[in-house]
């Protein structure tokens, strides 16, 4: 055949293009109730997280089962245990590259912060990325909302310690910008909810 | 003639190989280092996206149009990278949480396109899929060489395991953090190969 030939061409491209687009259509739809599920497990498994609770075991059942019987959704977007000790308000930061979404649930005084987790984020991986790992949001519980001193921010990531303070968690090395997005978008929150 | 399967790894994994020869693939060299398992994962992405394309390519070579030849690799290496994306999202959400960004970021990496063009496109699919696993694996000999200098120092982690006893004896060089360390260490190893090939080369003659 005449690879030369400009029919050919035309040819060769729509005919590659409807077979690569077919291929990814069909494993997209093979795959659709498999991502569906697995988001549905991620975002219990994060709430689930937020507010220090573990299920029997680690099945998408567990979880969907822990989720509803002991966290409620109340009209007005708050979650809230079941038992009324804690509290969460779901946030979101203008992180570094876009949007960070996530929980944060406090006690029933909203005074201290019981636990942190994240929903969304984009940041850049191995630096701002870091912020869903353990040894970042592991800090976050039982830190103090300054709710007092209204100079100050209700909780500080990162920055020099205020002597005398107990609001501030340590930030991430090399990812000034995301901690620093994530702060204002947590105070900015927690201002108009706990204030 | 075509080259044997020994001649293929030798000349991706050491004498040209396409980090430290041919100065392909550096951008993922020096974004994605700073941790052990990030580099891992984005070293198993390209490996398998360059010998898939790689075959592929080869199998099509005769049939691809020479004006559209660039069009194609890109079409191709593309729904690659695709597949990886959605089999990793499939079957491991938390992996694909920490990876994601990488994978999209495979298409990038100019060693894929690079082999598809130069070797792909006159060899075989067998030889050429060889040649794409052995791209691969040198490119992730660099990166895991890099990765393993850079997270210790920059995190005091490996494979993101706390490194024994660091809160006596480590402190954190905050520069293996950032790109910037990649650059210095890729230029290091880059000057420490090449010297090490030319007098190889030299004690030959």
């Amino acid at each position: 055949m005449n690879t030369r030939n400009p029919v050919y061409v035309v040819l060769f491209m729509i005919i590659l293009m409807v077979l690569i687009g077919l291929l990814l259509s069909i494993i997209n739809f093979v795959t659709k109730p498999t991502l569906a599920r697995n988001e549905e497990l991620l975002k219990n498994r994060i709430i689930s997280r937020a507010f220090v609770m573990k299920p029997s075991d680690e099945s998408a059942e567990q979880y969907r089962k822990l989720v509803t019987d002991s966290i409620r959704l109340e009209p007005n977007g708050t979650y809230l245990s079941t038992d009324r000790t804690r509290v969460g308000f779901e946030f979101i930061a203008n992180g570094f590259w876009d949007k960070i979404r996530g929980v944060i649930v406090l006690d029933s005084s909203l005074s201290t912060i019981v636990n942190i987790q994240f929903l969304e984020q984009h940041e850049t991986p191995g630096l701002g990325a870091r912020i869903e790992e353990l040894e970042f949001t592991d800090q976050f519980k039982g830190l103090k909302i300054d709710k007092a001193n209204t100079s100050r921010q209700l909780i500080q990531i990162g920055g020099t310690k205020i002597a005398g303070s107990n609001n501030r968690v340590d930030g991430i090395t090399g990812a000034t910008q995301t901690s620093l997005a994530l702060m204002i978008g947590l105070n900015n929150m927690l201002s108009e909810k706990v204030k | 003639m075509a080259e044997s399967t020994t001649a293929i790894f030798k000349r991706s994994l050491l004498n040209e190989n396409p980090v430290l020869r041919q100065v392909l693939g550096i951008c993922s060299a020096l974004a994605v280092t700073n941790i052990l398992t990030n580099t891992l994962f984005m070293c198993a992405g390209v490996l398998f996206t360059t010998a898939m394309s790689n075959l592929v390519l080869s199998i099509m070579r005769n049939i691809i149009p020479q004006r559209i030849r660039m069009i194609t690799q890109v079409a191709v290496i593309s729904a690659f990278v695709v597949i990886v994306d959605v089999v990793i999202k499939a079957l491991s959400p938390d992996v694909h949480r920490f990876i994601g960004p990488y994978v999209g970021l495979i298409i990038t990496n100019c060693i894929i396109m690079g082999r598809a063009e130069a070797f792909a496109a006159s060899n075989t699919p067998l030889p050429s899929f060889l040649d794409g696993v052995a791209s691969g694996l040198g490119y992730s000999l660099v990166l895991i060489v890099i990765a393993v200098i850079r997270e210790p120092l920059g995190f005091g982690t490996i494979l993101g395991i706390p490194l024994p006893l660091r809160e006596i004896w480590w402190h954190q060089w905050t520069i293996m953090v950032m790109p910037t360390s990649a650059f210095f260490l890729l230029a290091l190893l880059t000057w420490y190969i090449r010297n090490l090939l030319d007098k190889k080369k030299a004690g030959q003659k």
